[in-house]
């Protein structure tokens, strides 16, 4: 797969962090993890692993909130550097492995931030769940119809 | 050598997301020009004999699972942990849980790790307020005569007494369960809130 410019996918990552910290996206109060989606979206194009720790990293500067540790920084980290192993060994076609990624990670994201969360509010889960994997899958199709 | 550079940027941002929130006041401030907020500084004023700093709210906690947001004021406009944060200075919204020189963050009664003694109408009835992303009332005794829209106002000590937070909607009364519990009403759609006012003078007052 054809590789993207490394500042065009900086830019990109930059604009998710700033959405994802206004209630722009909030829909019925379900707001995605536009930042993940993105990441693991763009995992596919970006040029090598060193380029895409960097994202990664910028992408977790612009999340954090509060002063101090942040676990969900460890948890994106995580599965951002995962999804790009992954998404080059899945079998599927690529869009395919992109929405299971997204899908997966979303549900992991919560098992490993706050488990208690996905009992007490299945709906919203499952709503943020189903907005990242179309986010992801239609932020992934922009990527590979501009590669030609 | 760009190797090199590349792996330094790197380390140094991992530092930063760990360790530091150097960048966060700049990131709020960004998010506040995605959210179309005017950069204004907070104001203090005088309501009903209290000290009130009016701030803007810049971000909203980046995940589903807390309610927490970011203001634009922090301890130089003299907000401190714990200070109160209320809609319009009447109406109670939740608590400076972090402060730092131009920003704090707040936990809103939407919040998961939210709970507030409450009493409830003119009866006085006492409840606990969970917070959710719907908050309720639990802990309200089988026996209680709480009836629909019936105000609910704080009764902590970390608040001021009898500052109101919505009305009462919904009862539920299981058999299963020991208690009541209801659901709130509030007076002002949280998504649409663009300002909230903290009543900065509350611990010295208290």
């Amino acid at each position: 797969m054809k590789k993207s410019n490394f500042f065009v996918l900086l830019l990109i990552v930059l604009s998710a962090v700033l959405l994802q910290n206004t209630g722009f996206l909030n829909v019925y109060g379900v707001k995605p993890n536009l930042v993940m989606a993105v990441l693991i979206s763009i995992s596919f194009f970006a040029a090598d692993l060193a380029s895409y720790i960097f994202l990664a990293v910028a992408a977790l500067v612009g999340l954090k909130f509060r002063a101090g540790f942040e676990i969900e920084s460890l948890i994106i980290i995580g599965l951002s550097l995962a999804s790009f192993v992954m998404g080059r060994r899945l079998q599927w076609k690529p869009f395919i492995n992109n929405a299971v990624l997204i899908g997966v990670g979303t549900i992991l994201f919560y098992l490993l931030a706050a488990p208690g969360f996905i009992a007490s509010n299945l709906p919203i889960v499952l709503g943020e769940l189903v907005y990242n994997v179309i986010l992801g899958t239609i932020i992934f199709k922009i990527f590979e119809s501009s590669h030609g | 050598m760009s190797k090199y550079l590349w792996i330094l940027i790197t380390v140094g941002l991992v530092g930063s997301v760990f360790f530091g929130n150097f960048l966060t006041a700049a990131k709020n401030r960004l998010a506040a020009v995605i959210s179309l907020a005017p950069f204004e500084k907070p104001q203090t004023i005088t309501q009903n004999g209290r000290q009130v700093v009016v701030a803007k709210i810049y971000s909203t906690f980046p995940y589903n699972y807390r309610n927490l947001i970011s203001l634009n004021a922090g301890l130089t406009s003299g907000v401190k942990s714990g200070t109160p944060v209320t809609v319009d200075g009447n109406i109670l919204l939740g608590k400076v849980i972090e402060t730092a020189t131009d920003y704090s963050v707040v936990q809103t009664i939407f919040d998961k790790d939210f709970s507030l003694s409450v009493r409830v109408g003119s009866r006085q009835i006492e409840a606990l307020l969970v917070g959710a992303q719907e908050p309720r009332l639990t802990l309200i005794d089988k026996t209680a005569d709480i009836r629909e829209n019936d105000a609910i106002y704080s009764a902590s000590a970390d608040f001021p007494y009898g500052m109101k937070i919505g009305s009462v909607t919904g009862i539920r009364d299981s058999a299963a369960s020991s208690f009541k519990e209801a659901s709130l009403r509030l007076d002002y759609q949280f998504n649409e809130l663009k300002d909230v006012a903290l009543l900065s003078d509350w611990h010295e007052k208290k």
